[in-house]
């Protein structure tokens, strides 16, 4: 019980990490250009097909995930100049019309090239198959791969934004948009960059989830509902803040899943008032957390 | 194994109801889910001798390569839906070998199949779903119909559909009182034949098999 009450809390870190690699580009688009890109979900089934038809036609499992991340990233730069950048100075209605359509035109458009049956994209020879860790855990190594990836996509960001005259300019760009154009700073071509990196994390995220889960149109939509969760929780605006929720949510999900169906069993001797708790949990934490601090936890935009 | 939600919970019903062993824990998830990390670290700790799982779809894409991922090495059986054509290459080889049932499989021997498959294949270039086999049933029940009733005569139809008079491609069936088939179920297992993972028919399951509920109707 102990050994599986562990596996389960390294289940939950490894979900976590898993939804802020799916949350991390939206959390630079939400957070800092203030977008409502519901479209993100596309961006992230693009990545995952894109890996799988690489891999499919090359059989390099690396070269899938750098054509993912190309290709979402340049699908980010059409997108935004075709149609996000007529929306920064508009109502959140209008980016969430704008970018729905998005999602009708990304999902029918993968349909017409790749049809409507899921794709074939599977975990690399190299990767597969669990490995044994301390306490004779079986666990397994793609999972750990995306833990790390994680974890290293989630330092780069950090670096980006505290480090790097870029990440100078998107916290000022954040802060006030039109002091920074005042300045001399091309802030078009600043939002482009950031949409732009948003998307292609959201191609890595589809790639390397992709491998785990199918391939398939419609696959984007509930990524984007958790990552939202995830960015409120968070606090809009802070990537910090978006680790933290997503390795928050990630932890409640997985233990709540495994812990409430063994404890409405007990005290209620109905172990499915438990399944049925652990599905809304998630949003019963997002709701606690905005009660107390409605800025989510990390926030500082509001 | 299967979603919260009335298909689910119904195909956990139907399975206990003819299994004849101890079930040794029941596990619901969230409809949609895709992550089945925590749920397959319950199965490894559960001791079970087998896992009867009911995901459609994505969800039992998904499960399936997590599965063959995990090195659990409890043996799987499922409903045809999860095991069938349109979701076989995507599962790839973790479904080689998984047991799973069905009231048709490409490889079903009677007339009327082995020339559906053969023009499916012709014109589509691929074996047809369990969902085509059952598509191709309806138009073909419905032509029959029209043969000897006329459209406008909602009565005579109705009877003419009831009598199913045509060459299935599930084989012979007939409609019970509450218009649900009485017919065959299929064991068959997941196979690689000539490079394409396909279904395989093992044994019978179930003979002439009518649904449960069918008593209670009132229709």
């Amino acid at each position: 019980m102990v050994l599986l009450l562990v596996e389960q809390v390294l289940n939950g870190l490894q979900l976590g990490v898993m939804l802020f690699l799916m949350a991390a580009g939206l959390a630079l688009i939400f957070g800092v250009m203030g977008l409502i890109n519901l479209a993100h979900g596309s961006l992230f089934m693009t990545g995952a097909f894109v890996a799988a038809f690489v891999a499919g036609c090359s059989g390099s499992y690396l070269l899938a995930l750098v054509a993912s991340v190309v290709v979402a990233a340049s699908a980010g730069v059409l997108v935004e100049l075709l149609v996000i950048r007529r929306l920064y100075s508009r109502g959140h209605l209008d980016q969430v019309l704008a970018t729905f359509a998005l999602i009708l035109i990304f999902s029918e458009g993968t349909r017409m090239i790749f049809g409507s049956f899921p794709l074939y994209l599977t975990i690399p020879e190299a990767l597969a198959g669990p490995v044994s860790l301390p306490f004779g855990l079986q666990y397994p190594l793609f999972r750990l791969v995306i833990i790390a990836a994680g974890l290293l996509v989630a330092g780069g960001l950090y670096g980006l934004i505290t480090r790097t005259r870029l990440g100078l300019q998107i916290q000022a760009g954040a802060a006030d948009r039109e002091m920074i154009a005042v300045l001399g700073v091309n802030v078009s071509v600043l939002y482009t960059v950031i949409f732009a990196v948003g998307a292609g994390l959201a191609g890595l995220a589809g790639a390397l989830v992709g491998t785990l889960q199918s391939v398939e149109v419609g696959m984007g939509e509930p990524v984007l509902i958790t990552a939202f969760v995830v960015i409120v929780i968070g606090g809009i605006g802070s990537i910090q803040g978006t680790l933290v929720g997503a390795i928050l949510v990630g932890l409640v999900q997985t233990l709540g899943a495994f812990l409430l169906p063994i404890w409405s069993n007990a005290l209620l001797g109905a172990p499915d008032v438990g399944a049925v708790m652990s599905s809304m949990i998630i949003y019963i934490l997002m709701a606690v957390v905005l009660l107390l601090r409605p800025k989510g936890l990390m926030g500082s935009v509001v | 194994m299967a979603p919260n939600y009335p298909a689910g919970t119904d195909a956990l019903s139907g399975y206990q109801r003819i299994f004849e062993g101890t079930p040794v824990q029941k596990v619901l998830t969230r409809l949609g889910q895709t992550d089945y990390a925590s749920e397959i670290a319950r199965i490894r700790a559960s001791g079970a001798d087998s896992l009867f799982f009911f995901l459609p779809g994505g969800m039992g894409i998904a499960f399936l390569k997590q599965y063959a991922d995990s090195g659990v090495d409890i043996p799987l059986i499922g409903p045809g839906f999860s095991f069938d054509q349109t979701i076989l290459p995507a599962v790839g080889t973790a479904a080689r070998g998984v047991p799973n049932t069905a009231q048709w499989s490409p490889d079903l021997d009677n007339d009327a199949n082995r020339a559906f498959v053969k023009s499916f294949q012709k014109r589509y270039g691929r074996l047809p779903s369990m969902y085509a086999s059952q598509g191709f049933d309806t138009a073909r029940l419905m032509v029959s119909a029209l043969e000897v009733a006329p459209v406008g005569d909602a009565d005579a139809f109705r009877e003419a559909l009831r009598a199913a008079n045509f060459d299935s491609v599930r084989g012979d069936f007939r409609f019970n009182s509450n218009q649900h088939p009485i017919q065959d179920f299929y064991v068959r297992r997941v196979a690689e034949v000539d490079g394409i993972l396909t279904n395989r028919i093992v044994s019978v399951a179930l003979m002439e098999h009518a649904d449960a509920f069918a008593k209670e109707c009132r229709m």
